[in-house]
């Protein structure tokens, strides 16, 4: 191998750079994916070096190299409690940088103790100003570590060897200059070489070191550590591990030891190299993660829920003791994937989907899901949760808590079985509303044309008196539609007298719910004023008072027949009246003159007797006689006439004390005629003493009169008829003639001539209108020469 | 018994005379025309000076000027005439008329007889009744 090499095999041309003004947090982001943006100014090619992964930034402006910022660097500021979001690199940056320029390093042998001696990790290497690449002393190693690997292999080649063996010297005084802490111990362990830097590490000068085990730099507790990675090295070749180292001092730190074998060409174990690379930052901020989980699961593990916790991949990695109770299961069980186990199937990918969802977006989360228990019954949990974050802003996983919502669940459960059912009665009861609905309106619609067909004003109306339907004949009636009447508008056309008394009527109907009977004046469409009878009824909607319906009668025609009657009435007693007086002041005006006739005939008849001849006495006589004939008519005419005008008196006469008088005052009479009077037993009626003494007597006493040879035999008997008695009077006497039946009852008619019965022939059509004008009926039935009964009705006393 | 008849027909009044000559009774019969001579000859007035009150009073309804309730009215309204007995003697019969005398304090009511016998009757029955059977008060 030649030591002329370039640096091409340990530069890194295109190393990381960022501005100035990136953040830190960003930087720490683009160290830890190593998404740095990469210099690539200049043509060289791609990096020959290998590269591991870049613990480094570069912060450039405009070409220049401003300052450098390492692992190192952001563990330090970790510590310093940094707002890693809000600063910018510029302010946290390492400068100067140093760096070298490339004249300086032609050969790998000048360069690697020029790079080692700046003491840095990484350093620039730069053509005047501008920057060519970056060396690191990662970057030495590896190239070291693959020289030697192709020396050992080639064992064959002495010139080799030799080259070698010298290449190892060389090595050695590289390394020697080298700012990492390298070692070489013999096969027994000892210390045979050690570094500067090595010796400073533990405190010790280099001579001190040499000879000493390596036990002496180790911390005792780590010792076992070692023995088991020197094991792994003497297997291998090659072993990494953490461990603590101790100083002369006695301070401990954490170390990254690489133990790489040295075997000659010939394979024989020489001993090994030892590469110390202090990481106590870095393992101390380990340690406290570590603690820090530690204190979180022990709080976890202190609290009554079920927690859990992932970390940045999404795996969960610890649950507390809680959850652990609640599965049934140990934390290994339950750990990556474990936990999952037990969800309930229907809902597993939902919970998953969710939770990958979440982590990807690094959102808070929220989702149910069952989980067995350790009794294997499937829990409703509420898992929630939510991303952590370091304190440097590092997204650290996520930290989670559940809840046994299974109660909740069933009580949600029963809540919408309930909420169902309720839908169902709401659904069942609208349906039953629709169809109640429909049977009214089908009910109403029968109304309405029940009432439309109706020739009467119906009306609807409420309990505050506002109308609400009126039917088509009402409409019709008035000439205006249903929505002019409704409300108060039923009461315009209505007559402003009338008005008041109907609304204060129908306001106590309203107020006491009884029934209304109302006449009032309506104006009809052609503006006529109509009685109107108004019944109305109250009415009632399942119970509760609605107010009236109502039915008003067109009574106009009643109303003025009533009226005209009333007023015909009056003038029928105004008449009657002054009939009465007429007929008064007639007769008695006609009688006075007749009175004076008679008397002072008689007067003269008396005193002059003596002194007239027979001639002149029949003269007075028949002076006489016409006189007292004219003063009986007068008296008849104004009794027949006084018959129906007279106030009615309907008393009870018992026609027994009637007949029974008439008799009495005849009794003389019926002596010298040898005749007598019978009579059953008769009912008492109801109509004017007067007046039945008056018919009965004009009836008995014809009979007595119209006896003829026979004594007068005189029967008076009564038949019931429904409501009427019917009275008979019959008598044996002469009876009447065929020819005279239908004048019979005529006024002044005489069968006879005055001579051979006396009379004015006016007694029974006294008779008749007397019968007539309590309702009843007179007849007769006669044979001549046998006798007569004669047949009228009065009404009954019950 | 003295009786002052009241009436304005002539006929009547003869009627009456006759009545009475007729029934043979000891009625002295005396008579006016028309109201207010009724008046002064009760209250002994003018011409009336030496006539002495009626036992009796005959009092027809129909006379002219002042009608005969109002001069039964004033005859009752009379403290000293009141004591004397007054027949209404009319032509009506009317029950208004008579229902009138009656409330003004006539002590009877008479219709006038149709005819000459019934005149006898009328005054032979007046006679014997407020001279017989009844009492009259001791003439004023």
């Amino acid at each position: 191998m030649s030591a002329a090499l370039a640096i091409d095999c340990i530069i890194d041309y295109h190393p990381p750079v960022v501005s100035p003004t990136t953040t830190l947090l960003d930087v720490v982001q683009m160290l830890h994916t190593d998404t740095a943006p990469r210099w690539k100014e200049h043509s060289k090619p791609a990096t020959k070096a290998k590269i591991r992964r870049y613990g480094y930034v570069l912060v450039i402006n405009t070409g220049e190299i401003k300052g450098i910022v390492t692992d190192r660097d952001i563990v330090r500021l970790t510590a310093e409690n940094i707002d890693f979001a809000n600063t910018l690199i510029a302010d946290a940056m390492t400068y100067p940088v140093q760096s070298l320029q490339v004249s300086e390093i032609d050969t790998l042998e000048t360069a690697i103790p020029l790079i080692q001696a700046t003491g840095r990790k990484y350093v620039p290497i730069l053509d005047r100003c501008c920057l060519m690449g970056v060396v690191s002393s990662p970057s030495i190693e590896d190239w070291i570590q693959s020289t030697e690997q192709r020396q050992s292999e080639d064992v064959s080649q002495p010139t080799k060897l030799a080259i070698s063996d010298q290449t190892l010297r060389r090595t050695y005084t590289a390394l020697q200059k080298a700012i990492e802490n390298i070692a070489v111990l013999d096969s027994a362990g000892c210390y045979l070489e050690v570094n500067n830097t090595y010796a400073q590490c533990y405190g010790y000068t280099p001579v001190e070191l040499v000879g000493l085990s390596w036990q002496t730099t180790i911390f005792a507790g780590d010792i076992p550590q070692i023995e088991s990675a020197y094991q792994i090295m003497l297997n291998t070749g090659k072993s990494v591990l953490e461990v603590r180292g101790i100083s002369k001092q006695g301070g401990v730190r954490y170390q990254q030891l690489t133990l790489v074998v040295n075997q000659n060409e010939r394979g024989e174990f020489l001993g090994h190299y030892c590469f110390v690379q202090d990481i106590n930052e870095r393992k101390q901020a380990e340690i406290k993660l570590i603690e820090r989980e530690q204190r979180l699961q022990e709080m976890a593990d202190s609290s009554p829920a079920l927690l859990w916790i992932a970390n940045d991949q999404n795996h969960r990695t610890y649950f507390n003791t809680e959850w652990l109770k609640f599965r049934g299961k140990a934390l290994l069980q339950e750990v990556e994937e474990g936990w999952t186990i037990g969800i309930h199937p229907e809902d597993v990918q939902v919970c998953l989907a969710a939770f990958t969802q979440a982590f990807e977006q690094r959102q808070s989360v929220q989702i149910e899901y069952r989980l067995q228990d350790h009794q294997g019954e499937y829990r409703w949990l509420l898992d929630s949760g939510r991303p952590r974050y370091l304190t440097n802003g590092e997204f650290a996983g996520y930290v989670g808590s559940c809840l046994d919502i299974t109660a909740f669940k069933e009580v949600a459960d029963s809540l919408d079985q309930a909420n169902d059912q309720l839908q169902k009665n709401v659904t069942h009861n609208i349906d039953a509303l629709v169809c109640a609905n429909a049977l009214l309106l089908e009910s109403e619609s029968r109304f309405h044309s029940l009432a439309d067909s109706l020739p009467a004003l119906i009306w609807l109306c409420d309990v505050e008196q506002y109308c609400t339907y009126v039917n088509q004949t009402w409409q019709t009636f008035t000439g205006r539609s249903l929505e002019q009447e409704m409300n108060q508008g039923w009461l315009a056309t209505m007559h402003p007298d009338d008005k008041d008394g109907f609304v204060d009527q129908l306001q106590t109907c309203l107020a006491t719910q009884t029934s209304l009977q109302s006449k009032c004046r309506r104006r009809d469409r052609s503006g006529r004023y109509r009685w109107i009878l108004n019944t109305g009824m109250p009415r009632y909607i399942s119970d509760q008072f609605a107010g009236m319906i109502g039915c008003g009668l067109d009574i106009t025609e009643l109303e003025d027949n009533q009226k005209a009657l009333e007023e015909a009435v009056i003038e029928l007693q105004q008449s009657n009246r002054d009939l009465e007086e007429f007929a008064y002041i007639a007769s008695h005006d006609l009688r006075e003159p007749l009175r004076k006739i008679r008397t002072f005939a008689e007067l003269l008849l008396e005193d002059y007797s003596a002194q007239l001849d027979d001639t002149a006495l029949r003269h007075f006589k028949y002076i006489i006689n016409g006189a007292e004939r004219m003063d009986v008519l007068v008296q008849s005419i104004l009794e027949y006439s006084r018959i129906g005008r007279q106030v009615k008196s309907s008393e009870p006469v018992d026609l027994n004390a009637v007949v029974q008088q008439i008799a009495d005052d005849h009794s003389l009479l019926m002596e010298q005629d040898k005749g007598w009077i019978i009579y059953d037993e008769l009912p008492t009626v109801k109509a004017g003493k007067v007046e039945i003494v008056q018919l009965l007597q004009n009836l008995i006493s014809n009979a007595l009169k119209f006896h003829g040879e026979q004594p007068p035999h005189i029967q008076v008997a009564a038949q019931r008829q429904d409501l009427k008695w019917r009275i008979s009077v019959s008598d044996t006497g002469i009876g009447i003639a065929p020819e005279f039946h239908d004048r019979v009852f005529t006024m002044f008619a005489r069968q006879h001539s005055r001579d051979q019965y006396p009379g004015t022939g006016i007694g029974l059509s006294i008779c008749r209108k007397i019968v007539e004008s309590y309702g009843g009926h007179i007849n007769f039935t006669s044979n001549l020469g046998e006798g007569t009964t004669f047949f009228f009705t009065l009404p009954a006393i019950d | 018994m003295r009786m002052l008849l009241i009436e304005d027909d002539l006929g009547d009044i003869e009627l009456t005379q006759n009545g009475v000559k007729r029934s043979q009774t000891d009625i002295d019969l005396d008579w006016v025309m028309d109201g207010s001579s009724a008046m002064s000859y009760l209250l002994q007035e003018g011409k009336y000076q030496q006539k002495r009150h009626p036992n009796l009073i005959l009092l027809d309804l129909n006379l002219p000027g002042v009608h005969g309730l109002k001069i039964l009215e004033a005859i009752k309204g009379n403290n000293t005439l009141k004591m004397i007995p007054v027949i209404i003697f009319t032509t009506s019969d009317a029950d208004g008329d008579v229902e009138k005398a009656y409330a003004l304090g006539a002590n009877c009511f008479i219709q006038k007889p149709a005819s000459l016998a019934q005149y006898i009757t009328t005054m032979t029955s007046i006679s014997a009744y407020w001279a017989k059977v009844a009492k009259l008060p001791k003439p004023l």
